[in-house]
């Protein structure tokens, strides 16, 4: 069946691609074909398989009959899980306060004593690390008689973070059945982790159990415009995408469980030969870690109905650039690994998928350029190929129009059918109500439309340092982030705005006929800063609006453990006086006294 | 409670999180294909016997 599904979706995203090609060679033809409008053709058709199998997923999530809420396992659980929260130069109270919220939560459950919590730092700042221990002291003083709670710092960082997770297992995993792997903002209910247990349980063969995380916390436009697409479109697309993969399934790195055994077993990282961006250690782990799962036999599995599992995402476009820029460095290293030996078809497609996502974007920025061009190359027409009557040439418009329809019908048309099925199915209602779901799609597409040309130039600059030999590094992620403002938003996309400056003055000189085409996506380039710099404002406006926006159910009715959070971040912000930096920095002088839970 | 006590105390729980040990093998996994070899294998046969 999984078979089946993969074939019939790749052949409609290969039918898309072909009918794309068909009627742009009719389009450009009809002024003669030139060796650029092939090369167009390429581009469009690599494109549009992209764009489709995008939409491919979603009609999978649309069409499944497994949409309902699968019914929770019961039963006592004996095995041992350790939930590891792996840290690297975060804020310790605001990382802290959700190990604490979710040890109250399993608290809830009448499992606490099964489950430990493991916090393993790789922070290199030795104030932060002095804070660390600071906090640990005030968590473990809150809730250490619930759960127990380690801490490890290591001294250095190989590996980065799946190399923080080998030496865990190396240490102390003969000690767990499982392990819940987590990021520093992941929050998950302590009930959802007794379910993944159990659910572990119930199939020996599984090796991994990923959740589909909802975005939380956001602030900004931006955020919050993320945050609803999240919520909104996401568990469909991830349950398309859990119908196709079968349990070949996907690991994000985080708000998963995984078998110990399985994992030492099978995802023993190696550096890859050579220098970064391509060799040293593996950037995307997850992925590599999920293919070789799948390699020894392991299942590997999304559940998008188990609820209760949450993250935080950036709330600004410099910083969504980042995350983007760490991505796309680690899925084009991917192209190194695609060739391993033994690995599942589908793993390899999922390499290839990843690369594709960043790819994609310097192939519509080449699609573009060439179709500015080509109108320049194109050779007068003979209006008298025989003496007689003059013969003009045929204009295509019907194939163009229905080109560009079918391009925006693969971007808009799975929004607007999540739309409707959400009317149908009542799913509307935990969004506030069909009006505002429907209100705040159309501003997402207005917002996405803005973004999509902006980010296109970030992801195609990140694919070109990358492919001269520039490493990103491992930054820390800016979960709290605030605003950005126009001078730094200036300094970050002053390129950006130039490129499209050039785009429209090469549009009005050599292809003025597409001009307005060429301004839908110069357009939002040439503000790039001032996008940037608004859509990172707190949008307290959208909320007040009289239907307000980008409202999800998680906003609505946060749950338990994200209100538990809350309550423990601010009073630990309110009652504790965190010792000074110079203090800090004082405590930490000595690498030693630095590392005394080691 | 004084700071120095205060000072031990904060020290003591931080000593007790420390890792417990229970170590597990985790070998490390094979990414590279050895491809090129099995092509150039039998002219380095062939080299050979030169």
């Amino acid at each position: 069946m999984v078979t089946l599904r993969r074939a019939a979706s790749a052949l409609f995203a290969l039918a898309m691609a072909l009918t794309a090609s068909y009627l742009a060679i009719g389009y450009f033809d009809s002024d003669g074909l030139q060796w650029l409008d092939l090369a167009r053709v390429v581009l469009l058709a690599l494109s549009t398989a992209w764009l489709a199998w995008g939409a491919v997923l979603a009609l999978n999530g649309l069409f499944s009959l497994r949409r309902g809420r699968v019914p929770r396992l019961r039963g006592p659980i004996t095995v041992r899980t350790a939930v590891v929260v792996p840290v690297y130069n975060e804020d310790p109270v605001k990382s802290f306060s959700h190990v604490a919220a979710m040890v109250k939560s399993i608290g809830r459950t009448s499992f606490a004593s099964q489950f430990d919590f493991v916090i393993l730092s790789d922070t290199t700042d030795q104030r932060i690390a002095a804070k660390e221990e600071f906090w640990l002291v005030r968590l473990k003083t809150e809730v250490s008689h619930i759960c127990q709670i380690f801490y490890r710092r290591r001294p250095s960082n190989p590996g980065k973070k799946a190399g923080n997770i080998a030496d865990f297992i190396k240490t102390s995993g003969a000690l767990y059945d499982y392990l819940i792997i987590l990021d520093a903002d992941s929050l998950m209910e302590g009930s959802t982790m007794v379910e993944m247990v159990r659910r572990m349980e119930a199939d020996p063969q599984l090796g991994l159990l990923q959740t589909l995380p909802k975005v939380i916390r956001a602030r900004s436009f931006f955020g919050r415009a993320i945050q609803f697409s999240a919520s909104y479109y996401s568990p469909i697309y991830a349950q398309g995408l859990a119908l196709l993969q079968g349990t070949e399934g996907p690991f994000w790195g985080h708000n998963a469980i995984t078998r110990t055994r399985a994992f030492a077993q099978s995802c023993g990282l190696p550096q890859l030969p050579g220098k970064p961006p391509f060799g040293g250690h593996i950037l995307s782990h997850d992925f590599v870690e999920a293919a070789l799962l799948a390699r020894n036999g392991w299942k590997v599995r999304i559940d998008p109905d188990l609820r209760g599992s949450f993250e935080e995402g950036p709330d600004n476009v410099i910083d969504y650039a980042k995350r983007d820029r760490r991505w796309c460095q680690g899925n084009l290293q991917h192209s190194r690994i695609l060739p391993a030996p033994g690995l599942k078809r589908w793993s390899r497609f999922v390499f290839v998928q990843g690369i594709m996502a960043y790819v994609s974007a310097p192939l519509w920025a080449l699609f573009l350029a060439a179709s500015i061009i080509a109108p320049a190359m194109t050779v007068i027409p003979d209006y008298f190929p025989a003496p007689g009557l003059p013969v003009f040439p045929k204009v295509e418009t019907a194939n163009a129009l229905a080109l560009l329809t079918g391009v925006v019908g693969l971007l808009l048309g799975p929004k607007l059918l999540i739309l409707i099925d959400g009317m149908i199915t009542g799913r509307n209602r935990r969004f506030g109500g069909s009006i505002r779901a429907f209100c705040s799609v159309v501003i997402e597409i207005v917002c996405t439309s803005v973004l999509a040309p902006i980010m296109m130039l970030f992801q195609t600059r990140a694919v070109l340092e990358i492919l001269a030999g520039a490493d990103a590094g491992w930054p820390a992620a800016n979960r709290e982030a605030g605003r950005v403002s126009l001078s730094e938003a200036w300094a970050a996309s002053w390129w950006v705005m130039v490129v499209g400056l050039i785009t429209i003055g090469a549009a009005y000189r050599l292809a003025p006929d597409y001009l307005i085409f060429v301004l839908l996506v110069a357009g939002p380039q040439v503000v790039a800063p001032f996008v940037i710099s608004s859509t990172s404002y707190a949008s307290q406006a959208l909320r007040r609006a009289p239907v307000s926006l980008f409202v999800t159910p998680e906003e609505l009715t946060p749950s338990q453990v994200m209100r538990e959070q809350q309550n423990v971040l601010v009073r630990w912000r309110a009652d504790t006086v965190e010792p000074s930096d110079s203090i800090m920095a004082e405590q930490s002088e000595d690498p030693a006294e630095a590392r005394t839970s080691r | 409670m004084s700071s120095a006590e205060e000072n031990l105390r904060a020290h003591h729980i931080v000593q007790q999180s420390a890792l417990p040990a229970a170590p597990m093998a985790m070998p490390e996994q094979v990414l590279s294909r050895r491809w090129r070899g099995f092509l150039l294998r039998p002219f380095l046969q062939w080299l050979a016997l030169r």
